[in-house]
């Protein structure tokens, strides 16, 4: 078995939107090489979402150690049906509707056995945020992650890696409508919640 | 009340989409000041959750099992869905005719009593049935025939060649398996 090494100039996807905004092209273009079978290729699209489908993963099943198997999972799928992937529809949206598929799965197969912690979960810095930003921010979504599962995925998946509600609906195996009423519930109670007299939360868990 | 109940999902929906409020919905919100207020903690909500999209570090280790696992392995090749119908629907139509004698003691071809030969001509005929030459569900009967001859044996399954075999099970045919001499 040939260890694969990653092309130096494939930049990683640290801001998601940027990727999905610039690198279309460039993954598409990434996308049809593995199709035909090049190693290299899909080598390059695995760090292009490796870390966007992790931390997606990890926010639906809350343990880092079930997020790895399940992220590799993912992506040993994902290469095995290549050649079913239809290039009309974003790579992405496929891609991440094999992560949930898998993590729902996984869920259905096994209870979480641990409750996501702190450390788990680092925000994405900005260089002119300030440590009372970063709190608030971590705490906005340590928030969403009690809502109820669908409600946070959407919301993950809409705000999170900016899919529009259409992609949301398909990765999610639902309607736009369906989606849209879930991001309404979702926000409606997240600001509740964070009302500053607000009660705290419970927590909804998966099942 | 119900109108404000309407139009706050609608303002909700933009927001989600990330695109402005309609006239419609702005003009509203100049009358409604619970639903000014309603829209203006929204708007900030989804400003938060946009900005600052918490993102854990993958394991390093992680790509490199990834790459691992999937080794010099190639994508699996493409299955079309009219050769999948076309093929679980021919090994559905072999089992049947295979079942079908077995149940009846080969009374009626009298193969069951040449041992042997009744199990090679079944394996053969499953054979057949997941042989890439196999792609056709009505014309699985001269598939089979043709897939056996490299074995340098003949059989004939139905005196009707080509005859559907749903059919002439619906029909109520019992199908039999004739072994012919050889020449």
């Amino acid at each position: 078995m040939t260890a694969l090494t990653l092309p130096m100039e494939i930049p990683s996807a640290a801001d998601p939107a940027a990727v999905a905004a610039a690198g279309g092209s460039e993954v598409a273009a990434l996308v049809e090489r593995a199709r035909l079978g090049d190693p290299a290729a899909f080598a390059a699209v695995v760090a292009q979402f490796e870390k966007r489908t992790f931390h997606f993963v990890l926010g639906m099943v809350g343990n880092s150690h079930d997020a790895e198997d399940i992220t590799q999972e993912t992506f040993v799928k994902t290469w095995q049906a290549l050649r079913r992937y239809r290039p009309q529809h974003s790579f992405c949206t496929w891609l991440f509707t094999i992560a949930r598929r898998t993590a729902l799965n996984h869920l259905r197969a096994r209870r979480p056995t641990e409750e996501l912690k702190d450390h788990d979960i680092s925000v994405e810095e900005n260089p002119g945020d300030t440590t009372a930003d970063r709190d608030d921010a971590s705490a906005i979504w340590a928030t969403a992650r009690r809502l109820p599962p669908d409600q946070y995925d959407a919301l993950r998946l809409c705000y999170g890696e900016g899919f529009a509600v259409k992609e949301v609906a398909r990765i999610m195996n639902s309607n736009s409508i369906r989606v849209r009423v879930l991001l309404h519930r979702a926000r409606r109670r997240m600001a509740e919640w964070l009302k500053p007299e607000s009660p705290e939360p419970r927590t909804a868990p998966r099942s | 009340m119900i109108k404000c109940h309407f139009l706050r999902f609608r303002i909700g929906a933009a927001l989600d989409a990330g695109r402005p409020l309609s006239g419609r919905l702005e003009s509203h919100l100049d009358h409604c000041p619970e639903c000014a207020a309603w829209c203006h903690t929204q708007r900030a909500l989804a400003g938060r959750l946009r900005q600052t999209v918490p993102m854990a570090e993958a394991p390093p280790f992680l790509q490199e099992r990834i790459l691992r696992t999937i080794g010099n392995s190639r994508p699996q090749p493409e299955v079309s869905s009219w050769m999948w119908w076309a093929g679980a629907v021919a090994a559905a139509a072999v089992v049947a005719v295979l079942a079908i004698p077995m149940s009846q003691g080969g009374r009626q071809n009298g193969l069951a009593d040449t041992g042997p030969e009744k199990n090679l001509l079944s394996s053969d005929v499953l054979l057949a049935s997941t042989s890439p030459h196999f792609s056709s569900g009505n014309s699985w009967l001269q598939s089979a025939v043709a897939i056996d001859q490299p074995l340098r044996r003949e059989f004939t399954l139905l005196k009707e060649d080509g005859l559907n075999t749903l059919r002439a099970l619906k029909a109520g045919f019992v199908p039999s398996i004739v072994l012919p001499e050889k020449d």
